[in-house]
């Protein structure tokens, strides 16, 4: 199944299930930072702009992962890497300092009120990265 | 918010989601049957979101008021998102993305209710 087979721009296969999943955490994360900043921005606003962070992360990654073409797989890999990254950094200061984020994030607890699935995720696009970049 | 319509709706996804995987394991194709499953749970979305709507309007204040609208919002538009998706390719692991689709509303609807329940 090459990258190219339903036409020059569309991702296909199981690409598009994890697509859909991180377009869902997508619109998840982007809503509930613009929910913290709006309402409560002053009580934590690290983990706040933290969150919105995670949120753009998983635009990007969406669209790199949605789309073909050379630059949309790297906007895809740096989006996937960022996230990794932030998961472990952010579920380890979480933990470590727990006043810091005191309204959960996508990325607290290594994603535990999503049942790990911000952990699991920029893995799972890793790999799938990795394979299409094999296969080409 | 009714718990029972939230249970109603919350079964039925489920139950959409167990048909999209037995049809994906089946390699089956998303046919009619299936997409009639899909409007039917989004009519029972739609139904909560409404129901969501006139406890607000009636004066039910959520403590995460601005998250439980977001719900309501967001609900809607996830299953036709996740129909349109699948049927733009007619392959066994698109199917794949309308159990993700109707997992995320199982989770939505039960989020929206936990949402209605702690309220001011």
């Amino acid at each position: 199944m090459s990258p190219r087979e339903g036409g020059p721009h569309r991702t296909t296969g199981l690409g598009r299930v994890l697509v859909a999943v991180y377009g869902v955490f997508a619109v998840a994360a982007v809503s509930r930072a613009a929910v913290q900043i709006a309402t409560r921005f002053h009580e934590a606003p690290l983990a706040f702009l933290l969150s919105a962070l995670a949120g753009v992360v998983y635009v990007l990654a969406t669209l790199g992962l949605a789309r073909t073409g050379p630059r949309w797989r790297t906007v895809a890999w740096v989006a996937c890497s960022v996230e990794l990254v932030g998961v472990l950094t952010v579920g380890v200061l979480s933990l470590a300092d727990a006043a810091a984020f005191p309204d959960s994030t996508v990325w607290s607890a290594f994603g535990r009120g999503y049942g790990f699935v911000p952990l699991v995720l920029p893995v799972l696009g890793l790999v799938y990265l990795r394979s299409q970049s094999r296969r080409s | 918010m009714s718990g029972v319509l939230v249970a109603v709706v919350c079964g039925l996804a489920a139950l959409l989601v167990a048909w999209a995987v037995v049809t994906v394991a089946r390699d089956g194709r998303v046919g009619r049957p299936l997409l009639v499953a899909v409007g039917v749970v989004e009519l029972g979305v739609l139904v909560l979101v409404v129901a969501g709507a006139v406890d607000i309007v009636r004066g039910v204040r959520p403590v995460e008021l601005a998250t439980a609208v977001a719900y309501l919002v967001v609900a809607p538009f996830v299953l036709p998102a996740g129909a349109f998706w699948t049927l733009a390719e007619r392959s066994r692991p698109s199917t794949l993305v309308l159990v993700v689709a109707a997992l995320a509303v199982v989770v939505i609807a039960y989020r929206t209710y936990e949402l209605f329940t702690v309220t001011r």
